[in-house]
């Protein structure tokens, strides 16, 4: 039988290839570019200019980036509660067992499987303000509808809604392999010790889903920090992130800054400030499971 | 060995030939041949712009010497993949504009060949280009041929001004009294108030918010820096919010959300008046022609001028123009093409598919007599006027957006009447402040 070891490093370097191309050119390269753009005036053309750290210092004194900042952090907290919470509820429901709950998990992960596009679309119709169904049924019912993305106090909470719907079926299945990997054994000694339904909960379930939940917070907190489809379909594309910036996330900012106001230097610097924060959460959050995070329990 | 060598090379060719497949696809749908011994010369344009494309055949088919072989964009793109292909260097002669306040921006970087001299040289008519010359000509320099002209006008739903028993808006015109005031009241009469039907719909865009202070010369940020704001911006925006909270229009932030189209909304025949551009009788026409003029017969809409408190009337508007490559090797045949596209042979082939040519000749006003249903309307939309150009500058969209933000911010009450000028006035300043 041949050895791996055996295997000439050419043909690793090959298969290695379209993969290391691939994060080349679609990664590396355009975050080296982006953080070099965020230096100067660059417009689109050849005729710009060196400006220092003049973009990142505008920036922190611009009312409207501070504003996005703000929203995205909101827009980060409630989400990322919704989605593991929801999430973490329906794994233990569904990991009973009872008749049609392979049906049930594949409808709760279907939303994310949906384009964000495609499901903004379809929420706006839903929740537009006079004709929408949602509306119209809440008035039916005697019920005063709330004006969902047509107010400032409901505009972001109404683009959480919909990110938490999309999202929580892929939190509910991380959680639902975490749930299976505890040691049923474990569930026997705490009865045998008389714990109820509720410290079984606590001192065995939660404990033994630490991984999986630092996990699913990790990337709950990256992915809410880089939303910008449902805003877009949702308030109003190119002239969304309103009404009166409520819902203007940082990501959006940029593409305006980039694709609208063509300030290409300027939306380079809140991508690199944005990749900073992303980037100094996630390692405050590595650091951090060594207090939480237990491997050994299951 | 050889087996895992074959494989890897087959998994290899098929990647490559699967990652070339789409820039095959994207290309351009072929374009009818070139005469013999013709230059060919490449445009850009969108993708709803069927005008300019019939320009482009007749302009084809009248001579043998130049060829123009459209290279169409889809629309909702078109700003961005322009500013990617001038920056890649892309073979280009001439190029349409969308988002006209690009110019500057594409100026500053090079991207345009000024005209002046190719004008100068040919002793060909600008008249075109003087009609317009606030805002084709930049820094002294004519950077763009309009094809389409760009003025505003007040478009009215005869239908529903029956129903509400009040006299359509053209009558306001010829005695005197058709100030925004005025307009203000109509649109309160013919609004149901239940949201059912509305007097009158300001689209989205930032002219929308302050067109009556715009009509007084107030261009809200200078081309040279200057934050040009006074009394008639707040009042502008004062009107818009009272008549938003009558439900005599419709809320700008309603129109974002549910993604409203002005044309949709008049077609539906339940919008009194729509103050929008020179291009609207095209979509009126291509809508009786498809059949979606669904609360209106073609006969019942009408167009008369906007609303105006000064002596002098002036409209507001942008025309839309033509730009010549400065890296393109046919700078000469874009030049004749791009001028023949704005003078009146261009003029007719832009007039006869409905839309508003930049001249108006008596060849086009007999066109436009077929389409705008009645002889009133007719004398309106092709009489001499004053056009303001609005936000025209390299502050262009972040104005708009300030525009948008601070009138989003007054009409949902986080800014009151008092505070309505300075925070104005700061969001402009902070526009100039930006772009320093």
């Amino acid at each position: 039988m041949r050895s791996i070891t055996r295997t000439p490093p050419r043909v690793i370097l090959l298969f290695l290839l379209p993969g290391l191309v691939g994060f080349v050119v679609f990664l590396a390269f355009p975050l080296v570019m982006a953080f070099a753009i965020s230096f100067t005036n660059y417009s689109g053309g050849p005729r710009f200019r060196f400006v220092g750290l003049s973009n990142y210092l505008r920036a922190f004194s611009n009312p409207d980036f501070m504003n996005s900042l703000g929203v995205t952090a909101r827009f980060t907290l409630w989400t990322v509660a919704g989605q593991l919470l929801l999430g973490l509820a329906f794994a233990l429901l569904l990991n009973k067992g009872f008749r049609g709950r392979g049906l049930f998990r594949g409808l709760f992960f279907l939303p994310n499987v949906l384009s964000s596009i495609a499901v903004g679309l379809a929420f706006m119709l839903l929740l537009n303000p006079q004709r929408g169904p949602v509306n119209q049924a809440l008035a039916a019912m005697g019920i005063r509808p709330p004006l969902w993305l047509a107010s400032r106090s409901t505009a972001l909470a109404t683009i959480i809604m919909v990110a938490v719907w999309q999202s929580f079926g892929y939190y509910m299945v991380l959680f639902l392999g975490g749930l299976q990997s505890i040691d049923a054994a474990l569930y026997e000694a705490a009865s045998i010790d008389g714990a109820g339904p509720i410290r079984k909960f606590l001192n065995v379930t939660l404990p033994g889903l630490t991984p999986v939940t630092f996990f699913a917070f990790t990337i709950a907190v990256i992915n809410a920090f880089k939303v910008f489809d449902q805003v877009y379909m949702m308030t109003g594309g190119q002239l969304g992130g309103g009404p009166a910036g409520a819902t203007d996330v940082l990501v959006f900012d940029i593409y305006v800054n980039a694709f609208t106001n063509l300030r290409f230097g300027y939306a380079s610097a809140e991508s690199v400030i944005l990749l900073l924060i992303v980037l100094a959460v996630t390692i405050a959050q590595n650091r951090g499971q060594r207090k939480w995070v237990s491997y050994d329990v299951v | 060995m050889s087996i895992m060598r074959r494989s890897a090379a087959a998994i290899m060719a098929a990647a490559l030939t699967l990652a070339a497949a789409p820039a095959a696809l994207a290309q351009a749908a072929a374009p009818a041949k070139a005469p013999a011994g013709a230059e060919t010369i490449i445009l850009y344009a969108w993708d709803n712009e069927p005008a300019l494309l019939k320009a482009v055949e007749a302009f084809n088919a009248s001579q043998s010497k130049i060829f123009v072989s459209p290279q169409i964009l889809p629309a909702s793109e078109y700003e961005t993949k322009l500013t990617t292909l001038l920056a890649a260097g892309t073979d280009m002669d001439v190029y349409a504009e969308k988002r006209q306040t690009d110019v500057f921006s594409q100026n500053d970087n090079g991207f345009v060949e000024p005209l002046d001299s190719y004008f100068a040289r040919t002793k060909a008519d600008r008249s075109m280009v003087d009609a317009y010359k606030d805002t084709v000509i930049v820094d002294g320099k004519i950077l763009g041929i309009p094809y389409r002209g760009g003025a505003y006008f007040l478009y009215y739903n005869k239908k529903l001004f029956k129903q509400a028993g009040i006299p359509t808006p053209d009558t306001y015109v010829k005695s005197g009294q058709w100030t925004w005031a005025k307009y203000a009241e109509v649109a309160r009469k013919i609004a149901s108030g239940d949201g059912k039907v509305y007097g009158a719909l300001q689209y989205v865009w930032g002219q929308n918010m302050v067109m009556s202070s715009m009509q007084q010369g107030r261009r809200m940020i200078t081309r040279d820096g200057k934050v040009d704001i006074d009394d008639t911006t707040v009042a502008a925006m004062k009107m818009r919010k009272e008549l938003e909270e009558a439900k005599a229009i419709w809320s700008l932030v309603d129109l974002k959300v549910t993604k409203t189209h002005y044309s949709n909304a008049f077609f539906s025949g339940t919008v009194g008046m729509l103050p929008i551009g020179e291009w609207f009788p095209s979509q009126l026409l291509a809508a009786r022609d498809k059949g979606t003029l669904k609360g209106l017969d073609y006969s019942d809409w009408g167009i008369t001028r906007l609303p105006c408190d000064t002596k002098e009337y002036a409209s507001i508007g942008v025309p839309t123009f033509t730009c010549v490559a400065s890296a393109s090797k046919h700078k000469e045949a874009a030049f004749t093409f791009a001028q023949w596209l704005g003078g009146a042979k261009g003029a007719k082939v832009i007039a006869e598919n409905g839309l508003y040519p930049p001249i108006r000749t008596p060849e086009v006003k007999a066109i436009f007599a077929k389409v705008i249903p009645d002889a009133g309307s007719l004398a309106y939309y092709t009489e001499p006027i004053k056009v303001l150009p609005f936000q025209f500058s390299k502050y262009g969209s972040m104005q708009e957006q300030a525009t948008i933000k601070v009138a989003e911010e007054y009409f949902m009450g986080k800014v009151d009447d008092a505070g309505l000028a300075a925070r104005l006035r700061s969001a402009f300043e902070g526009v100039v402040s930006d772009l320093k």
